[in-house]
């Protein structure tokens, strides 16, 4: 393998170990206590929290209790909520998925909105689309998903109708109403992502037009379609697929106040109340999962970037 | 004019056969009700208090010997009648039939076995504290159990109409069945799933003790994080019940033709103090906070109107018990706050710190209108507002001088004053080291006693007394509910702060669409 490749693999590794070991110092730094959470306005005698903080482990050692739940992750073991006393892996394994098919939505519905929407402003610059498309750009970057998710709910849910306003459906048990209820949450998300995609490819491919290739192209008599997909496009996308990249990213950040709007039930109800409530194996095995799938999109388009350009890979 | 008479006559009485057809409409059967939760379970064991949210859920699974009815009334459930022998030794007869959803029968082994876990102390059981006063549970035949108490307890029945004393199969539970994860009662639904954050699913028991119920198909509980969320959902349609309306949004949801509102007082707004600290260890400076407490505001405010101040007596005012003699001994005065500070040694006033958990809105802007009354008598109250993990952690530590808490009568009953005045009820007395002597020998005789004008006589005293002593500042009761879609019927919201079993009435609930 070359030592490219190898290089970001052990980046990511590093980083990935650095967050969540950031993230279980951090929580046992915040004030609040699981056992007191769990005892509620009930009385709290000091024998009845300590055996209560002994059964859940909490009297190690911090080395011992990160070792050991490092080692039940690495195994795939992410232990027991303490409030609830469920294998939190089943919950991931429920919730994970959902998260993660929202996400896929947006980027996906994103892209392939932003992309081609942004090249054709770029080519049909100063027209009545490009300012269109300025003018959802500036809605997509100015508005945080929050208020973009209230007004879709307003409008969409309660209004109009056309949609569920919050809620899910399992897909084997209703695939179309699956569908209908992702369409709101997933919008929404993709909004931001559709503005950036679209700026980031006009621009590029503004700048590509005037390259001598182009002129070129155009001169062999090419087709404005071959001309624009295979010669325009291909040459801009570098900064595209970064900035796509960098979104996946954040989406996983937005994600958490989109899932909270809708009620759609995943990672980040649970990452919620596992912080309201101090239940610390919940909020550690969630972000690991987030800080994995983060790491994991980064090294995706550092290894992208090789692909499509060697003069990285060298460098 | 007299020719139109008949005609009239006829047509109120259209009207009256017509609105008294509407009244007796007939229940349908069918339809799956969506119910948001303002909070997902944490668990679903019988007897653990889990919350709120969790205990509807158990109501709708479980039965146990008793229930609350229509009105707040003790109705049978699984015994179908009960009987006093002496003071203090109760025989329960048990329904004949009456299967478990598995299709175990339910028996007297499994009564006692039930009492036995609640009283374990490795459950956690909520009714543990008011059940230490039986002494044995005794199976006579497989259809009668007989429950001895140590002595006379009057509020046991009332205890045991709360959803924590359920009755569980007794096979299911020692054959390592875990009643936190999965749910197995002879109650109106069975329990089918429980998908984390997205639902806990449950279908009609056909074979339900109580002939033709439930109504409904089945039951979907959704849980929420956010009110605002799950009140968009119930506006939509989304879902169909929802419990905990925040109070702020009560009166447009009354107002809204396509929705119902279930409210009724539910909840008091009170302070709570460190007596080990200074100034709270003065009687005196207690009351003078009382008597700084602007309470309509925070009625007007907090409850948009929907409450009442509490310038006497914490009992409800539709209570047997309810004794108007100490009625309005504490209003709004700020000159008696002042002399009582001056007499207390703090004549330029007093600096207190207010603790409040952020996450709850409704004691958030208590503490807040509190802290802009106070301030006219003198008191500057720092409000210290940190979220409910850590108001937990510095209630338990000492570390706070006044707080914010909303609290509710536990059962229907005067005993539960105990909670707040006697000292070593773990909720709440102790845990603030509040500690009378005379109102512990009080509390105790009148748990004794049978007598309802003696019982009343009694209570009078210790609210009298308490309140001198100003352990607590009571502020105002107010509204909980929960609301519908208008096409829900037969739901029922009991009256008070028994509104939280009103998942009881599930059993009777359906839809007319």
């Amino acid at each position: 393998m070359d030592t490219y490749v190898i290089r970001r693999l052990a980046a990511a590794a590093g980083l990935t170990v650095a967050v969540v070991t950031v993230v279980f110092l951090l929580l046992r730094l915040v004030p609040g206590d699981v056992v007191l959470v769990m005892l509620g306005e009930n009385e709290a005698p000091p024998d009845k929290v300590a055996a209560m903080r002994h059964a859940l482990g909490l009297d190690r050692p911090l080395v011992v209790q990160y070792a050991s739940w490092l080692s039940g992750a690495l195994r795939g073991d992410f232990g027991r909520s303490f409030l609830s006393g469920r294998p939190i892996g089943t919950d991931l394994a429920a919730r994970a998925p959902r998260s993660l098919e929202l996400t896929g939505a947006a980027l996906l519905l994103g892209v392939a909105v932003g992309v081609p929407l942004g090249a054709l402003a770029a080519r049909r610059r100063g027209s009545v689309l490009d300012f269109l498309a300025g003018g959802v750009a500036i809605v997509g970057i100015t508005f945080p998903s929050f208020v973009v998710g209230s007004v879709a709910v307003l409008l969409f849910g309660l209004v109009l109708h056309w949609f569920p306003a919050t809620g899910y459906v399992d897909f084997r048990s209703d695939p179309l109403g699956h569908l209908r209820h992702l369409v709101l949450p997933a919008a929404t998300l993709a909004l931001e992502i559709v503005a950036i995609t679209m700026r980031m490819t006009r621009s590029s491919v503004l700048e590509t037009l005037s390259q001598d290739f182009v002129r070129t192209a155009w001169a062999k008599g090419l087709g404005t379609a071959a001309v624009l997909v295979r010669h325009i496009l291909r040459n801009s996308l570098i900064p595209v697929v970064t900035v796509i990249g960098l979104q996946a990213g954040t989406l996983l950040g937005r994600i958490v106040l989109v899932e909270y709007i809708f009620n759609w039930p995943g990672l980040s109800t649970l990452l919620l109340s596992g912080i309201y409530q101090r239940d610390y194996p919940v909020v550690q095995a969630v972000v690991l999962i987030v800080a994995v799938a983060f790491v994991c999109i980064n090294l995706l388009v550092d290894l992208t970037y090789g692909a499509i350009d060697p003069r990285i890979r060298l460098g | 004019m007299r020719g139109l008479a008949p005609v009239l006559t006829m047509v109120l009485l259209a009207a009256g056969v017509a609105a008294t057809l509407g009244a007796a409409e007939l229940p349908k059967r069918g339809g799956t009700l969506i119910y948001g939760l303002s909070t997902e379970p944490p668990d679903l064991d019988p007897h653990v208090n889990s919350g709120a949210s969790s205990g509807t859920v158990k109501m709708a699974v479980y039965d146990g010997l008793v229930k609350y009815g229509h009105g707040g009334a003790i109705v049978p459930a699984l015994a179908e009648r009960w009987g006093l022998v002496g003071q203090n030794q109760y025989v329960f007869h048990l329904r004949k039939g009456v299967r478990f959803h598995n299709g175990d029968p339910l028996t007297a082994d499994d009564v006692k076995f039930s009492f036995d876990r609640i009283l374990d102390p490795k459950t956690g059981g909520q009714l543990r504290g008011p059940f230490s006063v039986i002494k044995t549970v005794e199976v006579v035949d497989p259809a009668t159990v007989k429950v001895v108490l140590a002595q006379p307890f009057s509020p046991f029945l009332a205890y045991l109409a709360m959803p924590y004393a359920a009755m569980a199969d007794k096979k299911v539970v020692q054959g390592g069945t875990n009643l936190r994860s999965t749910m197995m009662g002879t109650g109106p639904f069975k329990f089918v799933s429980w998908e984390p954050g997205q639902r806990i699913r449950l279908v009609r028991n056909e074979d339900y003790w109580d002939k033709g119920k439930p109504y409904l198909d089945g039951i979907n509980f959704v849980p929420f994080v956010d009110d605002q969320t799950r009140l968009t959902a119930l506006h939509a349609g989304d879902i169909m019940l929802m419990d905990f309306v925040p109070q702020e949004q009560m009166n447009s949801i009354g107002r809204d033709k396509a929705l119902t509102l279930y409210a009724d007082v539910g909840i008091f707004m009170c302070i709570i103090f460190n007596p080990q600290r200074k100034p709270y260890d003065d009687p005196r400076v207690r009351q003078a906070i009382a008597y700084a407490i602007d309470r309509d505001a925070v009625v007007k405010t907090i409850f948009d109107g929907r409450g009442t101040p509490i310038t006497g007596d914490v009992v409800p005012k539709q209570w047997w018990a309810y004794d108007g003699a100490v009625e309005g001994k504490y209003t709004f005065n700020v000159e008696k706050a002042r002399a009582l500070l001056r007499e207390a040694g703090y004549p330029n006033g007093v600096r207190i710190t207010l603790l409040a958990p952020i996450t709850y809105s409704l004691h958030t802007r208590t503490a807040q209108v509190v802290q802009a009354s106070l301030a006219k008598a003198g008191i500057q109250a720092q409000l210290d507002l940190p979220e409910w993990a850590v108001v937990l952690k510095r209630h338990n530590e000492g570390d706070y001088g006044s707080e914010v808490r909303g609290l509710t009568a536990a059962i229907n009953d005067p005993d539960f004053l105990s909670e707040f005045y006697q000292s070593d009820r773990t909720t709440y007395a102790k845990q603030v080291g509040f500690k009378d002597a005379q109102l512990d020998e009080w509390l105790a005789q009148a748990r004794l006693l049978q007598n309802q004008a003696l019982r009343k006589k009694l209570y009078a005293q210790i609210t009298g007394r308490a309140l001198e002593l100003a352990p607590w500042v009571y502020i105002a009761w107010g509204d909980q509910g929960e609301a519908g879609r208008a096409y829900v019927r037969g739901y029922d919201h009991f009256p008070g702060p028994l509104g939280r079993y009103a998942g009881y009435s599930l059993a009777e609930t359906w839809l007319a669409r």
